[in-house]
């Protein structure tokens, strides 16, 4: 049997670790298309806009399918497959927003941008009009996203 | 200096970063002088409100911690 608890999803959480020394600017490259995944980028972006961040998010890999007009059905990894059903349990319990809707909050609060990457795009034949506009905000290369990243900590997810 | 407002922010329910969005989204209306009283039961707003008063030197009048809820009450003291 597998318990599960919030605890650690709230250690995850704690933003005390954000607010400590270094830049003002968080960038992360989000490449895993699994749900459990894009949780954290949600929770980060909305806590480091709220904080007065600048937030840039590249969407590559398999990601790109979940910010599209029609995003992929949800994907768990099969390790954790039999854990879904409490963590889904407990987000709703939490009232935890979707981690679209925690990114859109980050837009409203402060300074965030979200890019589908070039290449990928390309290569899985998705078209600028494909991605959903309420969440990309430009379809860039990674020499782009490099430039807006540098001098900042990057996260890849 | 005029007497400040009180204004009480309830994120009780909510999950993080809910309680700290919500008290920076009344901060923002806020003024120097003004007390933030933020109820939440979160239990990582109790670290994350020391945080943000390290972060931005606001006053943490009072953290303590009831039986249902975290209390914060906040003295506004370092807008800009």
């Amino acid at each position: 049997m597998i318990a599960f608890t919030m605890e650690k999803l709230t250690y995850i959480c704690s933003i005390s670790h954000l607010t400590g020394m270094g830049s003002e600017k968080i960038s992360m490259i989000v490449f895993s298309g699994t749900d459990d995944r894009l949780i954290p980028v949600g929770v980060i972006t909305q806590a480091a806009a709220a904080l007065g961040y600048e937030v840039n998010i590249f969407i590559t890999g398999w990601a790109l399918t979940k910010v599209l007009r029609k995003p992929a059905q949800p994907v768990w990894p099969k390790e954790f497959e039999q854990m879904v059903p409490a963590l889904q349990q407990g987000m709703a319990r939490i009232k935890a927003p979707s981690w679209v809707e925690m990114v859109k909050q980050g837009k409203e609060l402060g300074k965030v941008k979200v890019y589908a990457c070039s290449m990928m795009a390309e290569a899985m034949g998705l078209k600028r009009e494909d991605f959903d506009p309420s969440i990309i905000d430009d379809v860039v290369g990674v020499t782009t996203f490099l430039e807006i990243a540098k001098g900042g900590q990057v996260l890849f997810i | 200096m005029s007497q400040g407002n009180r204004i009480t922010v309830d994120a009780r329910g909510i999950a993080c970063p809910g309680p700290i969005t919500e008290l920076i989204k009344a901060y923002r209306n806020a003024k120097n002088g003004d007390v933030i009283e933020v109820w939440a039961t979160d239990p990582g707003f109790e670290p994350d409100v020391k945080a943000w008063i390290s972060r931005t030197g606001n006053q943490l009048v009072e953290l303590r911690k009831e039986q249902d809820k975290i209390i914060a009450v906040i003295k506004v003291t370092a807008k800009k």
